[in-house]
């Protein structure tokens, strides 16, 4: 694996099917030679439509699924030793956020529950340190300390999505991956938390990969941008040059079915 | 239902219970003690105006006389009345078998006999044998709830996190559970287990029993709860955490379970404790000399008592308001779920 | 037709599985009919051994669970140790009556349960749907043991009522039409019995599953074309609403055949309830085994016809079975 990246991923494969013997189902290949890089600092949008396969990767990823060949290198680690079969979250550098942040936070915790879990689990700090610690956060990702003993319903979708940044920042994550986390949230909110998020990989150096079936809010963060289709890796280059230079028949698709205007947008680099 | 419903149901079905742990405190006479001059008495007339017309502050009964013609029937003998006392020492009984006492609420000098809801074939008080018995009914009825809805909890809960052959086999066991009518499953298990065992032993088998009987049918619902459950974004965000199997059922599925467990713990309540009177009425329960409400009504069985003695049926009647609470409690907590 | 076969199957391993269970829950009770026996001092331990020997009570287990499966199949069902007899006929006389009782509370039940609650749900705020809901609530809180001496005691005291038995000695030789009307007298208080104890969860559930119906959205825009009420709720609600109701017909059969052992006892009805009780107090274990497995039977077989009804009935099933 090439030092300088983060994450390298190499000919992912993952299949669908039920293994019964007296009954042969039609095998569903959800990832077919998935080859992705990650470089430090940097955010990398995974872009495609609905059951591409963009969510069965970050699974696999992060270790809730287990592919049936390929690798993932992260920091120069091979994730998958030689048994395949890897236990989610002995490494905590890898964090996952979910779409719907109500379904993400546990109805019956308080916030500051929420994000002191994640310690409480590795029982890495105090009682002290972890209170310390999840007023800390909490300032960083733009939630008043007063509200840490809220439950997730008082809160509105935006603040949601910041309780559930906080939480995977708790255990000082290198990469992020945001499975279209900022789908369905209003407009104005989505620039906030997208600010939210560029400030944190400034200040604190993360990784993201974004993973969408939007194009243009890809575009809006995202250095690189990977198009998926069919469980494939279709396209994979810079931002500038996607919308400049598209290859793939289905990254046109994409392309034509943004709004003019915003296209012209992204296309300028804004 | 509003809330002040609510509130009167659960403090009405409290009350009850409480009534039937006081048994001690609020039964004039011991279960067991035979008044061999009154077999089938009926229950005392209660009196606040006397032969002459005088109004009492004090209720007051009077002693009953076996009628020299009718063998059996008695009346009441108007020249000879007793007030009847409050606080009265009587017994010795055991505040939930710890604290000695001896006070009881109510009592009447002898030998007036105050028999509230009247005696048995062996003159023994059926008001005092009532409350008893509600001991080992309703608590029959609650610890075979906790069994049953323990058991259901863990299996249902293994069953549906670990999925695979363990959920199959369990799901297998327990649909033959659920195949067989309860009453004749409830027989089969009675059967398995000695007949002729001591009321204490024959009270814990019960329990085990009907507990153990019926596991299935909330293991199901729980094993569909943890099913769902256990795809939650905030469980997998655990997993992600590194939070181990035991560390997710116990912080983030289990509680997904609680409104279930309490919803079936209200229904299945009175089918145990009518499952516990169902099998002592039949003679497979708790037996004589311990009152259980089952086998006081057993006596109804026979002909001659069922014609002459109405008031044996009362301990089946004041079974209607127990059930009802219980019930009214799961409609309230079904629509507030709706 | 591959789902019903599979259906089948599945009872199939049901009744093996009750069967085994039910053998070897009672092979390892403590005490049997021979124990009992041997209290009477005039009959000696060898008389006991021999007649153990005789009914090949000395054998291990699996041997005896092969000769009764091999009993069941000649259909004798093993052997009745107090009665002296091959254990079916005995169950077979006796499960009749039981299928009487039961089939008659059945059909009762369903008569007045399917109308109030159709009525109940399409006019969900008149009074019969309050009355019905009070009325359900009381009887949810009045055991089936309660219904059944209360009635009793009905009977003895007003003389209405058989207080009961099947048949009446008086009329023992007379004519068929003698005899049916004596027997349907005897049926009255049981039937009521069971039809009562079983109407709380009949009503609720109908009302429920014709109000589901009435409230979707194809009765809606049938509406909105104009379609009369009653049309929607016989030609459309309805039959959508036999789904849950056919369901509801397989699980309440269980129920019900506990509630008539109870009744059956209790009113002196002839039926496997009083057997059922007789062999578990004396411990006739081929009696209990054959009684709970004709139970299992008779609860698997109504589940299979509710499967079949359902499958004849509804579409949906048909086409996705296949799939």
């Amino acid at each position: 694996m090439t030092p300088e990246l983060l994450m390298q991923v190499r000919g992912l494969r993952k299949v669908y099917a039920p293994s019964h013997w007296w009954r042969k189902r039609l095998q569903f290949l959800a990832l077919d030679h998935v080859d992705l890089a990650i470089q430090p600092g940097q955010t990398l949008a995974l872009v495609g439509e609905s059951g591409c396969g963009k969510t069965t990767l970050a699974m696999c990823l992060v270790g809730l699924e287990q592919p049936d060949a390929g690798e993932i290198w992260f920091e120069g680690k091979n994730l998958l030793p030689e048994g395949r079969r890897r236990k989610a979250g002995v490494r905590c550098e890898i964090q996952l956020m979910f779409q719907d942040s109500a379904g993400a936070l546990n109805p019956r915790m308080s916030a500051a529950q929420i994000i002191e879990e994640p310690l409480l689990i590795r029982q890495q700090a105090s009682s002290k340190e972890r209170s310390e610690l999840v007023l800390e956060i909490m300032a960083q990702v733009g939630l008043s300390p007063t509200w840490k003993d809220r439950r997730p319903h008082q809160f509105s979708g935006g603040q949601r999505q910041r309780l559930a940044i906080a939480r995977a920042l708790v255990l000082k994550p290198k990469l992020l991956i945001l499975d279209e986390a900022l789908t369905g949230l209003d407009l104005s909110i989505q620039g906030q938390i997208v600010n939210l998020l560029l400030d944190l990989q400034a200040s604190d150096g993360l990784s993201y990969l974004y993973i969408s079936h939007n194009l243009e809010l890809a575009g809006q963060i995202a250095d690189e941008i990977a198009v998926m289709s069919g469980g494939r890796i279709v396209e994979c280059t810079s931002r500038s040059e996607l919308y400049t230079r598209p290859h793939h028949p289905h990254t046109l698709a994409l392309l034509a079915s943004l709004p003019p205007k915003l296209a012209y947008s992204a296309h300028s680099g804004g | 239902m509003k809330k002040n419903g609510i509130a009167i149901l659960l403090i009405s079905l409290g009350a009850l219970h409480l009534a039937v742990l006081a048994a001690g405190f609020l039964s004039p006479y011991d279960v067991v003690e035979q008044d061999r001059q009154f077999p089938f008495a009926p229950p005392t007339r209660v009196h606040f105006i006397d032969a002459e017309g005088t109004v009492h502050w004090r209720p007051f009964i009077c002693v009953l006389a076996e009628d020299a013609a009718q063998f059996g029937v008695y009346h009441e003998d108007m020249q000879k009345c007793f007030p009847v006392r409050f606080l009265v020492p009587g017994t010795p009984y055991k505040w939930g078998g710890i604290f000695a006492s001896r006070q009881h609420l109510l009592g009447v000098d002898p030998p007036a006999r105050l028999f509230l809801m009247g005696t048995d074939g062996y003159g023994r008080d059926l008001f005092s044998r009532f409350l008893h018995g509600g001991q080992i009914s309703l608590a029959a009825g609650l610890l075979a709830t906790l069994l049953s809805l323990g058991l259901g909890t863990l299996l249902g809960t293994a069953s549906g996190f670990y999925g695979g052959w363990l959920d199959a086999a369990v799901m297998r066991f327990g649909e033959l559970f659920i195949a067989l009518p309860w009453l004749y499953l409830l027989f089969a298990l009675r059967a398995f287990l000695p007949l002729n065992i001591n009321p204490s032993q024959a009270f814990l088998l019960l329990i085990a029993v009907i507990g153990s009987v019926g596991w299935a049918r909330p293991a199901r619902l729980i094993r569909g709860v943890v099913l769902s459950g256990k795809e939650r974004h905030y469980v997998l965000a655990a997993r992600i955490f590194g939070g181990s199997s035991l560390y997710l059922m116990r912080r983030h599925i289990l509680p997904q379970t609680y409104s279930i467990i309490l919803t079936q713990a209200v229904l299945l309540i009175p089918q145990y404790i009518l499952a516990e009177v169902t099998l002592s009425f039949l003679g497979l329960g708790v037996g004589e000399p311990v009152p259980s409400w089952g086998n006081m009504l057993a006596s109804l069985q026979q002909y001659h008592v069922m014609v002459s003695y109405w008031w044996m049926l009362l301990p089946g009647v004041a079974l209607v308001p127990v059930f009802l609470g219980y019930v009214l409690l799961a409609n309230t907590l079904q629509t507030r779920a709706i | 037709m591959r789902y019903l076969g599979l259906r089948f199957l599945q009872s199939i391993f049901v009744l093996l599985g009750v069967s085994l269970l039910s053998f070897v829950f009672l092979e390892l009770a403590p005490g049997n009919f021979f124990d009992e026996i041997r209290l009477n001092p005039q009959i000696s331990g060898a008389t006991v051994a021999s007649l153990k020997k005789q009914y090949g009570m000395d054998q291990p287990l699996p041997v005896r669970y092969f000769r009764w499966l091999d009993s069941a199949a000649k259909g004798k069902l093993g052997f009745s140790f107090a009665y002296n007899a091959p254990v079916a006929p005995l169950l077979w006389a006796r499960a009749r009556n039981t299928l009487l009782l039961t089939a008659s509370a059945t059909l009762f039940a369903w008569l007045v349960a399917l109308p109030l609650g159709i009525l109940s749900a399409a006019r969900r705020h008149g009074w019969i749907s309050h009355a019905c809901e009070l009325f359900t609530s009381a009887l949810l809180a009045t055991p089936d043991l309660l219904l059944a001496l209360g009635f009793l005691f009905l009977a003895v005291h007003t003389r209405w009522f058989h207080a009961g038995g099947m048949f009446s000695r008086e009329s023992a030789g007379e004519g068929t039409w003698a005899l049916s009307k004596d027997l349907a007298a005897h049926l009255v208080l049981p039937v009521a019995v069971l039809v009562l104890g079983s109407l709380p969860i009949l009503l609720r559930h109908t009302r429920a599953a014709v109000l589901e119906a009435l409230d979707s959205p194809y009765v809606r825009a049938a509406r909105g074309h104009g379609i009369s009420p009653w049309r929607i709720l016989f030609r459309h609600s309805l039959p959508a609403a036999i789904n849950p109701l056919v369901s509801l017909f397989g699980f309440s059969l269980g129920s019900l055949l506990s509630a008539s052992l109870l009744t059956e006892v209790v009113m002196s009805w002839p039926g496997l309830g009083p057997l059922l009780l007789e062999a578990v107090l004396a411990r006739d274990i081929y009696v209990v085994i054959g009684a709970v497995v004709f139970s299992t039977v008779f609860l698997v077989f109504g589940t299979l016809l509710a499967d079949f009804l359902l499958f004849a009935a509804d579409p949906r099933i048909r086409t996705e079975g296949v799939a």
